[in-house]
């Protein structure tokens, strides 16, 4: 009866361990409805990888050798090899981007700036507990809020955290409804919350709406030119959307291929945790930081939202900075909700969306510069 | 560690200020963009306007 047992006789703690994260990730995507279509396919594939025995990643088996498992290969070529998973899907998130509420309020680009400080400290912070370079880059990059730039440029820097960073990505930017507001209140008063902003959009011609995606990655590429891959297909998916003669292409990027591909990157991604890569000590620090790095992004946006303040006469209300991040468009909702608690007719929703917006921009751009620094860098 | 530390710290203001750059060029070009296609626009009204009468 060997035979029959040899599976269940052969499990490890951490891989009972890894079917309690895979459960928990089912539950928060179906139960709390927490970014269900990258968390249950990630929290399945948990429990598929560390399977003893798994077919789905590569074994060698007695008196057959080699085989190969669909997850593991997927993962190396759609991941490992060619980063191909990931980018791909910004041409969908792109073909998905209206920078309408940006174009017509530009000064909002610049808390999508400010926004990504968090990333840069936590860059730090990860440094200090010890983390090399290359895998602190890879934690601070969840503060960019944006799950396929946190695994690619994880995944460039072959970092050994690749699956943690995916799962505190993710599971932190369902979470920016809870964190945001706490960090928003600790940095601002109650006057400041109160701050009205009249908006009063201007027009934007489809001529700077087809120009911008353009602009922005050859200015972008001229700086950071590793970004080149994150920004580019980015804006090509904002091209097709805008230029307005791809209308079925736009529309097969905005929903069918985001669809495919992030159901296919979310088990995917969870090649990378294994219970051999995932249970370690490791995974709770990157989580914690992950939480710094999503607070520090806002107070970032904040803090630079008060220091502008200083030079104007038209205040700005500080919590558009936080804003700034790339959780769209929870991030903007959140601004909106406080502000409509401190003062039921204070309407910042436009505002906001225009600066949630140009974090995404941010986002890829801090993505490809830290790609850029660390290459210079590590030399 | 304390070498590394410095170079995340120089990683940090490195990265801010290319961030910052490249945003505030592009904020500068959508502005300028904005206020040639109002000019141009206002030009060209005029010049119509002045064709009629």
């Amino acid at each position: 009866m060997d035979f029959l047992l040899s599976g269940i006789t052969s499990v490890t703690i951490p891989q009972l361990l890894m079917y309690c994260v895979g459960i928990l990730l089912i539950y928060l995507a179906i139960a709390k409805g927490y970014e269900p279509s990258l968390l249950l396919p990630m929290g399945f594939g948990a429990i598929l990888v560390n399977l003893p025995l798994s077919g789905v990643i590569d074994q060698v088996l007695p008196g057959i050798g080699n085989t190969h498992g669909i997850i593991q290969w997927l993962f190396e070529s759609g991941i490992e090899a060619s980063e191909a998973l990931p980018l791909l899907l910004f041409i969908g998130i792109g073909a998905m981007i209206d920078f309408g509420p940006l174009l017509s309020n530009p000064i909002m680009l610049l808390f999508g700036a400010a926004a990504q400080f968090g990333i840069f400290f936590t860059i730090s912070a990860a440094v200090l507990m010890g983390f090399s370079l290359p895998d602190a880059a890879s934690v601070g990059i969840i503060g960019a809020a944006d799950g396929p730039t946190s695994i690619l440029v994880s995944q460039i820097l072959k970092s050994n955290y690749i699956g943690p960073i995916a799962v505190a990505a993710y599971s932190y930017m369902a979470l920016v409804p809870l964190v945001q507001p706490i960090a928003i209140k600790a940095v601002t008063t109650k006057k400041e919350r109160l701050i009205r902003m009249p908006y009063n959009p201007v027009s934007v011609s489809k001529r700077l709406k087809i120009i911008f995606p353009i602009a922005v990655t050859i200015i972008a590429g001229f700086v950071a030119p590793q970004s080149v891959s994150l920004v580019g297909f980015l804006m090509f998916g904002n091209l097709l959307r805008e230029c307005g003669v791809l209308a079925t292409l736009s529309d097969a990027a905005q929903n069918i291929l985001a669809n495919l591909v992030t159901l296919l990157l979310g088990i995917t991604i969870s090649f990378s945790m294994r219970a051999e890569a995932f249970v370690t000590w490791h995974t709770l620090l990157i989580l914690l930081l992950g939480l710094v790095a999503f607070v520090f992004d806002t107070v970032g946006g904040v803090m630079f939202a008060k220091f502008i303040n200083l030079f104007r006469k038209n205040k700005i209300n500080p919590m558009i900075g936080a804003a700034g991040i790339s959780a769209f468009p929870m991030s903007a909702r959140v601004v909106q909700k406080l502000a409509i608690k401190e003062d039921p007719t204070n309407h910042l929703l436009m505002h906001a969306i225009g600066a949630n917006v140009s974090g995404q921009i941010a986002s890829v751009l801090a993505g490809g510069i830290i790609l850029n620094l660390l290459t210079t860098i590590l030399k | 560690m304390e070498e590394r530390f410095l170079t995340s710290l120089d990683i940090m203001w490195k990265g801010m200020l290319s961030i910052f750059c490249v945003i505030i060029i592009i904020t500068l070009l959508v502005m300028l963009f904005q206020w040639a296609e109002k000019k141009i626009t206002t030009f060209i009204e005029n010049k119509r306007q002045k064709k009629t009468e």
